[in-house]
C-alpha cells in the first residue's frame, strides 16, 4: 500500500530534521538550585525477602496494612523503582509527626539504611488520633524535603531590603549577630522582640522560650484564624476550642466544612466518616458546596451571617418541644446568674414577666420559661428567610437534632465565626443546642480541646513577664484571642512603637494578611522593624524582605511534641529529625541537627537554645539559666536531656509502657513517635466544673457585661448584624460578598508551592460564581472579572458553577503566590513572576509570567504542565477588626464586573490610605479598656493568653 | 540494507519517536518547532495554543476521553497481554538500549512508540556497523512490538477519533500507518486474538449479571471490540434525552442505564449504543481499507456486543 501524502511529508521532514531523542525528553541535568542540593541517590542491595505486612480493618470498614512494630528498626520491602526487577531495599523506619496542619497526624520515614535517605512518609498506625492514615499532606512532606527549591543554608541580606541580594553565613555567625541585636533590646526594653508564628506545630516549646527572654513578644496568626471561635467558646465554658467526639455521635453539626475538609481533615473526617456508617445524620452550613457539604445529609448554604438567627431557630424549636436535657442545664448552667442579671440587661416585657417576682425565689422552672420568651420569635418561617434556604431544610436539621439527643456533635472553627462582623456570636449560638441538649463531654456529644489535649511540663518554667505590649494586645480590644497580630502594620503606621527583633517562624504574613501592602510598608521601614529574622523551612514573600532568612526543618527534620483533640482521648506525638534517628541508631554520633538534614537546615528546638545562650553569655539577663541542662549544671541542655525530663517526669503511664518493652521513655517516644496518655475522657467537669468564673456554662456573659458589651445581643447568644448584612449589599449594583475563607483540602497555608504533588492537584484560585450571577454580568468559565473592594481591586477567572450561592462569589485563599526574581524565590511551579509598584500610598502587582517548567535536579519540575497559580486578592481585602473578638472579619463587600482588556489576570491595586480609612472605622467601634474596664485592667484575668504576663502587668496604669 | 533502505529506517525510526512523544506529553517543547513546518500536520497544528493548552488537550483526550494506558489494554480485566509492557522494557534493557523514559509515565502506546523509535535507530546504526547478528535480534524485536500494537491500536484510534481532536486523531493515524507500512503486512492477515472474555451474551446468560456488570463490560474495549469516552457516552445521553451522570465511564453508562429504565427509553438508549457500535465498526473497516490495519476481529466482537444488546432490551 503507498504511504499516504501526509506520513511521507511526514518523514520527508524529519529527514531534513531529526528528532533527537535527547531534545524532546531532555535528560535531567546536574542540580542547578544555587544551593546545590543533590538528589537522592539509591545504592543497589543484594536481593532479599521482604517481610509481611500487618493488616488492620479500620472503624469505619476499611483494611489498611502496616509493616509491624518489631520490624521497624529492619525492615524489607521491594523497591517500586526497580520493577519488575525485584531489588530489595532495607529501611528503618523513623515515626515523626506531620507539620502540614494542625492535627499532629502520625507518620512514619522510610529511611534507606544504607545512603539514609528518606524514600517515603506513610502513615503510623500507633498513632492515637491518625490512626496510620493521612491525608494527601502527610505523603506530600517528602515532596518538601526534596524541593529543589528549598533554602538550604543561613542567609543574610547584603542590599537594600527586598532588592534579593544575599549571601550565605554560617549558623555561628547567624547567632552571634541576631543574639547581639536581642540582647541590646533585652537590655533597653521588654517590648521590643517579637516572635511572630504562622504554624505553630508543637506545644510551649517555643512559649516557653520567649518566657524565658522576660518578654512580652508573643505574637500569633489567630486573629486571622480562630479568634471569634475562640472568644465564642470561652465566654460558653472557658475553653476556647471544641472536642467533638465524632465517632459515637448521633448527630453532627457543622459550621466549618473547612475544617473538616482542610485543617483537621484526616483525624476527624475519618470519625466522621465511622458516625455516619452507623447512621449519623451530618448537618452543614456552608454557602459553598464543599466536599462536606456534599457528604451531608442536610446541607445549609445560609446567607453569610445567618447563622445565628438559624441556629437560635433551631434552639427554639428544642425549648418550644420541650427536647431539652433538663437535668444536666439545672446542673451545668449558671441559671442563676441569669436570673440574677437579667433584669439588668433585658428589656423585653415577655422575658421579665417570666423571671421570678421581687421577694421569689429564682427556680430552674423560671429560666426555662425565660429562655423560651427570649427565643420566641426565632421560627423556621424567620430562619429560612433570613438565610435564604428552604425552610423543610432547616426543619430536617431540626429533627436530626432532636435525634442526636445528647450525642450531637458541633463544630465552628473558622467559617462563618471568622468571616463576619459579630463571628463569635455564631459560635455562643451554636453551643447553645450542645447546652440545651446536654451533649457536652458525653460520649458522641461535643468537649472542650483541654479535656482531650495533654500537654506536659518541662524541667523547668520561667515565671510570667512583668510587662504589656501594646503593640500586639492594645487597650481597644480587651477581649481579643490573642494578639492583634493583622494589625501591626496599621499600629506600626499610627506611631504605636516599633520593633527591634521581629521573627517570623513559618509565616508569610506579607501574603497571608488581609492589607498585604500595608505589610510590605512595614517590612520596607527599618525604623519601625529594626531587623526581621525570617524561620523557614521555604522562601516566601515576607522572607524577601527580611534581613535574615533561616532555614528551619519540614515534619521529618525537626524535634517538636505536639498534642491536639482529634476524639476522646489524650496522646502525644513526638517529632523528629527521622534522618538523624536514622543515624544514631546507626551508630553515628550527630551534635547539631543540621549535621543530618539537607544543607544546612536546623531546627528551632536547638536553635533557640543557642540562640539564648549568645543573647546572654554571662547569664546576667537572666536568660541563660532556663537554657541549660538540669543534668550538667552551667552546660546547655541537648535536646535529648529536655525530652527525656519531660518524658520521665511528666507524662503519666509512659515511664511504665517504657519499661514494660526494655526501653527508656525517650527510647520509646523515639521507636513509636506518640504515646496514649488517655482513654474515653468524658465529663471531666463533673470533679471541677467549667473553667468560668462561675464555674459553670455560662449563658449570660457578666465578663462581657462588667467591660461595656453590656446589650442584650452581646451578653446573651443572638445574632449580631454582620458587615455584609444584606442591608450593606446593593446586588442590584452589582455588589456581591466575596467569601475567601475557604481552602482546597489538599492545600497547605503557604508551603503547598513547595509540594509538586499538591501542587499538581490545586494550582489556581478561580472565582466561584453563580450561573445566574455570571448571566448577569455576561460571563462565562475563564472570563476575567474585575473585583473592587474597599481599598482596591484585583482581576481573576471566572468558574461559573451552581456549587455557590448566587449573589456570593468566592476564591480559595490559598494561592496566588508571587516571587520578585526569575530563578529565586517562591518556588517556580507554584508562583509568577511579579513586580511591585509604588506611586505615594497606591501600590500594584502585575504578573509578568505564570509558572513554567524549569530544570532542576528533580525531573519533575520539567514537566510543570500548569501556567496559571492564581491570584493573591488578599492584597486587596482591608482589615475589619471585630469590636469584641478582634478577629479579621474575613468577608468582603465586593463590585464585580467583567475586565477590560487592558486589565490583566493577576493584576492587583490598593491605595493604602483607604486601608488606614477603613481601619479607622472599624477602630471607632471598639470599646477601649481604657474607658470600660471595671477594675482599672487591660483585659479580663480570666480569658486566656498563650503567655499570661503577672497581674501586675495588666495594669493600666503597669 | 543499503543507502536509502538505511535514510528510510532513520526517518521511521524519527518519526515513531515524534509520534511517542506526542502520544506521552502532547506537542510541548522542542517538537513545535517540527509541527510548525511539517507539511503533515498543516490543517491540525494551532500553532497560537501554548504549551499549556496544549497540554490541557491533551489531559483532556488521553487522560479523561481515552487511555492508551496498559490500564484499559493491557489490564486483567482486558485480557490483552497484562505483564506485555514489563517484558518489552526487560527485553530491551537486555539488549542494551537505553529506555529513561520508562520512568515517565504508565502510557503503553507512547511508550511503545519510543521503544519502536528506538529500536529503528538502533538498527541503522548495528547496519552501519556490519553487526548482522545483532541485527536480526532487533528485527525479530521490532516485528514484534508491531503486531503488539497492531493487535489493539484500531479501537484506540477510533475512540480517539470520537473525541473531537484533529491533532490527536491525525497522531494516531499516523501511527497506524506507519505502523502497517513497516509491518508489510499480507491482505488476509488478522490480528492477534484478544484472550478469550465472555460474550455480553453469554455474561447476561449468568444469573448474577446486573446492569452495572452490562455497563463494565461497554467499557472494556477487548469485551465490547470498541472504547466508548466519556465524551460519546454525554453525546449518547443527549441522543435520548437523559442526564449524562458523572464519575467514570462505567458509572455513567450504570446511571444512564437507570435512568432509562426509569423513564422508559431503554430500547432507545440499547438503539442508540448499538448505533455507536455500529459507526465504531465502520470506523474499523476504514482503517483497514485505507491503511490496511487488520480490524476484522474487532469488528466480529462489535457484532457480538450488538447481538447482546438485544438480550438486554428484552
Amino acid at each position: 500500500m503507498a504511504l499516504s501524502e501526509r506520513l511521507s511529508a511526514l518523514l520527508a521532514s524529519l529527514a531534513k530534521k531529526p528528532v533527537s531523542r535527547h531534545a524532546l525528553l531532555p535528560e535531567a541535568k546536574e542540580p542547578t538550585n544555587s544551593a546545590g542540593l543533590q538528589p537522592p541517590a539509591f545504592a543497589l542491595e543484594p536481593d532479599a525477602e521482604p517481610e509481611s505486612m500487618i493488616h488492620v480493618h479500620q472503624p469505619d470498614g476499611r483494611m489498611t496494612s502496616y509493616p509491624p512494630t518489631d520490624k521497624w528498626g529492619d525492615w524489607v520491602e521491594w523497591d517500586s523503582r526497580a520493577w519488575p526487577k525485584k531489588v530489595a531495599r532495607r529501611y528503618t523506619l523513623v515515626p515523626t509527626i506531620c507539620f502540614n496542619c494542625e492535627s499532629g497526624c502520625g507518620l512514619l520515614a522510610y529511611v534507606d539504611k544504607t545512603t539514609f535517605e528518606i524514600r517515603k512518609f506513610e502513615g503510623n498506625p500507633v498513632h492515637p488520633g491518625s490512626r496510620g492514615r493521612n491525608c494527601a499532606k502527610g505523603p506530600a512532606t517528602h515532596n518538601q524535603v526534596y524541593d529543589p527549591e528549598r533554602i538550604l543554608h543561613p542567609l543574610k541580606r547584603v542590599g537594600p531590603r527586598g532588592s534579593g541580594q544575599w549571601k550565605r553565613i554560617s549558623w555561628d555567625t547567624a547567632l552571634e549577630e541576631i543574639g547581639a541585636k536581642m540582647a541590646e533590646s533585652r537590655k533597653k526594653r521588654r517590648d521590643g522582640i517579637m516572635y511572630h508564628v504562622g504554624r505553630p506545630g508543637e506545644d510551649h516549646y517555643a512559649n516557653r522560650c520567649i518566657q524565658a527572654w522576660g518578654v512580652d513578644g508573643h505574637n500569633s496568626h489567630t486573629n486571622v484564624c480562630s479568634a471569634s471561635s475562640r472568644l465564642g467558646y470561652y465566654l460558653w465554658a472557658g475553653f476556647d476550642r471544641p472536642s467533638p467526639d465524632y465517632a459515637h455521635a448521633r448527630c453532627i453539626l457543622l459550621i466549618s466544612s473547612h475544617l473538616e475538609t482542610g485543617h483537621y481533615f484526616n483525624p476527624h473526617a475519618q470519625r466522621i466518616m465511622e458516625a455516619k456508617k452507623k447512621g449519623a445524620k451530618i448537618i452543614t452550613f456552608d454557602p459553598r458546596h464543599s466536599n462536606t457539604a456534599a457528604k451531608s445529609d442536610v446541607w445549609l448554604p445560609t446567607w453569610p451571617g445567618s447563622e445565628a438567627t438559624v441556629l437560635l431557630a433551631l434552639a427554639r424549636h428544642l425549648l418550644q418541644t420541650g427536647n431539652i436535657n433538663r437535668p444536666f442545664m439545672k446542673q451545668w448552667v449558671d441559671w442563676q446568674g441569669f436570673l440574677r442579671l437579667a433584669p439588668k440587661v433585658i428589656t423585653d416585657e415577655a422575658v421579665l414577666s417570666a423571671l421570678p417576682s421581687k421577694g421569689q425565689e429564682g427556680t430552674f422552672e423560671h429560666f426555662e420559661a425565660a429562655l423560651k420568651a427570649l427565643y420566641r420569635d426565632f421560627s423556621f418561617e424567620r430562619a429560612a428567610a433570613e438565610a435564604q434556604v428552604p425552610i423543610d431544610r432547616i426543619q430536617a436539621a431540626a429533627q436530626a437534632i432532636v435525634e442526636g439527643g445528647e450525642q450531637l456533635c458541633t463544630h465552628n472553627w473558622r467559617a462563618a465565626s471568622i468571616a463576619n462582623r459579630g463571628g463569635w456570636q455564631v459560635v455562643r449560638c451554636l453551643f447553645l443546642l450542645n447546652v440545651l441538649t446536654g451533649s457536652i463531654g458525653n460520649k458522641g456529644g461535643t468537649s472542650g480541646n483541654s479535656w482531650n489535649k495533654f500537654v506536659p511540663k518541662p524541667f523547668k518554667q520561667p515565671p510570667p513577664g512583668e510587662v504589656w505590649n501594646e503593640l500586639q494586645l492594645p487597650k481597644e480590644w480587651p477581649f481579643a484571642h490573642f494578639e492583634m497580630s493583622f494589625l501591626l502594620p496599621h499600629f506600626l503606621e499610627e506611631g504605636r512603637g516599633k520593633i527591634d527583633v521581629y521573627f517570623t517562624r513559618v509565616y508569610n504574613p506579607l501574603w497571608t494578611n488581609p492589607d498585604g501592602f500595608m505589610w510590605l510598608k512595614a517590612l520596607t521601614d527599618e525604623s519601625k522593624m529594626a531587623c526581621h529574622i525570617a524561620l523557614t523551612p521555604t522562601w516566601n514573600e515576607s522572607a524577601w524582605f527580611a534581613d535574615y532568612v533561616l532555614p528551619m526543618g519540614h515534619a521529618g527534620e525537626r524535634h517538636d511534641l505536639m498534642s491536639q483533640e482529634t476524639h476522646a482521648g489524650q496522646w502525644i506525638g513526638f517529632r523528629q529529625p527521622v534522618r538523624r534517628v536514622a543515624m544514631e541508631r546507626a551508630g553515628k554520633k550527630v551534635q547539631f541537627t543540621y549535621e543530618s538534614n539537607p544543607g544546612e537546615v536546623w531546627e528551632e528546638a536547638e536553635f533557640w537554645v543557642e540562640l539564648s545562650d549568645r543573647m546572654d553569655k554571662d547569664g546576667s539577663l537572666g536568660v541563660r539559666q532556663w537554657f541549660e541542662s538540669p543534668n550538667r549544671p552551667g552546660e546547655l541542655i541537648t535536646q535529648d536531656e529536655y525530652w527525656g525530663w519531660m518524658f520521665d517526669n511528666s507524662v503519666p503511664g509512659l515511664p511504665q509502657a517504657a519499661a514494660a518493652e526494655g526501653l527508656t521513655p525517650l527510647a520509646y517516644m523515639r521507636k513509636y513517635g506518640c504515646f496514649e496518655v488517655s482513654k474515653d475522657c468524658y465529663r471531666p467537669f463533673e470533679s471541677e466544673g467549667f473553667n468560668t468564673p462561675s464555674k459553670k456554662l455560662e449563658l449570660l456573659s457578666e465578663t462581657l457585661l462588667d467591660w461595656g458589651w453590656s446589650e442584650p445581643e452581646h451578653v446573651l447568644p443572638w445574632p449580631l448584624a454582620s458587615h455584609v448584612h444584606p442591608s450593606e449589599i446593593d446586588r442590584e449594583r452589582g455588589e456581591m460578598i466575596l467569601l475567601p475563607n475557604f481552602r482546597l483540602p489538599t492545600l497547605i497555608h503557604t508551603r503547598s508551592a513547595n509540594a509538586k504533588w499538591l501542587l499538581e492537584i490545586s494550582h489556581n484560585n478561580p472565582v466561584w460564581i453563580h450561573p445566574s450571577d455570571a448571566q448577569r454580568l455576561s460571563v462565562s468559565t475563564g472570563d476575567q472579572l474585575r473585583i473592587d473592594t474597599e481599598i482596591g481591586w484585583f482581576v481573576d477567572r471566572a468558574w461559573v458553577t451552581e456549587s455557590i450561592k448566587p449573589g456570593i462569589i468566592a476564591i480559595s485563599h490559598h494561592l496566588g503566590r508571587w516571587r520578585l526574581k526569575e530563578d529565586m524565590g517562591v518556588n517556580r511551579g507554584g508562583s509568577s513572576l511579579a513586580t511591585l509598584s509604588q506611586e505615594g500610598e497606591h501600590f500594584g502587582l502585575q504578573v509578568e509570567h505564570g509558572a513554567a517548567a524549569f530544570e532542576s535536579s528533580d525531573p519533575d519540575t520539567a514537566r510543570i504542565w500548569w501556567e496559571n497559580v492564581g491570584v493573591h486578592q488578599n492584597l486587596t481585602h482591608a482589615v475589619h477588626p471585630d469590636p469584641v473578638s478582634g478577629a479579621h472579619c474575613w468577608l468582603q463587600k465586593a463590585s464585580v464586573r467583567k475586565a477590560k482588556p487592558e486589565e490583566r489576570y493577576g493584576e492587583v491595586h490598593v491605595d493604602t490610605r483607604k486601608s488606614m480609612e477603613v481601619y479607622r472605622a472599624w477602630l471607632a467601634l471598639t470599646r477601649s479598656a481604657q474607658t470600660h474596664s471595671p477594675d482599672g485592667t487591660r483585659r479580663p484575668y480570666w480569658l486566656k493568653r498563650p503567655l499570661k504576663p503577672t497581674k501586675n502587668a495588666y495594669k493600666l496604669d503597669s | 540494507m543499503r543507502d536509502q533502505s538505511l535514510e528510510k529506517a532513520r526517518t521511521e525510526g524519527e518519526a515513531w519517536h515524534l509520534l511517542g512523544h506526542l502520544v506521552l506529553l502532547g506537542p510541548m517543547g522542542a517538537v513545535r518547532e517540527i509541527l510548525d513546518v511539517s507539511p503533515a500536520f498543516k490543517n491540525v497544528w494551532d500553532a497560537s495554543l501554548s504549551d499549556d493548552g496544549w497540554a490541557v488537550e491533551h489531559q483532556r483526550v488521553f487522560g479523561h476521553e481515552v487511555f492508551p494506558y496498559g490500564s484499559v489494554f493491557l489490564s486483567e480485566d482486558a485480557k490483552m497481554g497484562g505483564q506485555w509492557t514489563a517484558w518489552a522494557e526487560r527485553l530491551m534493557e537486555a539488549i542494551g538500549l537505553q529506555f529513561d523514559e520508562i520512568v515517565l509515565e504508565a502510557d503503553h502506546l507512547g511508550k511503545l512508540a519510543l521503544a519502536l523509535g528506538a529500536v529503528g535507530l538502533e538498527k541503522v546504526k548495528l547496519q552501519e556497523a556490519g553487526r548482522a547478528m545483532e541485527l536480526s535480534q532487533f528485527h525479530f524485536f521490532e516485528r514484534s512490538l508491531l503486531e503488539h500494537l497492531l493487535g489493539w491500536l484500531g479501537p484506540l484510534v477510533v475512540g480517539v477519533q470520537q473525541t473531537d481532536s484533529p491533532f490527536f486523531s491525525m497522531v494516531l493515524e499516523l501511527m497506524v500507518e506507519l505502523a502497517c507500512e513497516q509491518a508489510q503486512l499480507s491482505a488476509d492477515v488478522e490480528e492477534p486474538a484478544a484472550e478469550a472474555v465472555d460474550s455480553l451474551a453469554e455474561l447476561l446468560a449468568q444469573s448474577q449479571t446486573r446492569l452495572r456488570d452490562v455497563a463494565r463490560f461497554l467499557t472494556i474495549p477487548s469485551a465490547c471490540g470498541a472504547f466508548l469516552c466519556k465524551a460519546e457516552i454525554a453525546r449518547l445521553a443527549a441522543q435520548v434525552e437523559l442526564a449524562t451522570g458523572f464519575g467514570h465511564r462505567t458509572q455513567m453508562l450504570e446511571s444512564l442505564f437507570f435512568a432509562a429504565i426509569d423513564h422508559g427509553k431503554l430500547d432507545d438508549f440499547v438503539s442508540a449504543v448499538a448505533g455507536r457500535l455500529t459507526e465504531h465498526s465502520k470506523a474499523l473497516a476504514n482503517l483497514q481499507e485505507r491503511w490496511g490495519l487488520p480490524t476484522q476481529a474487532w469488528r466480529r466482537r462489535i457484532t457480538q456486543t450488538q447481538e447482546g444488546l438485544l438480550v438486554v432490551r428484552q
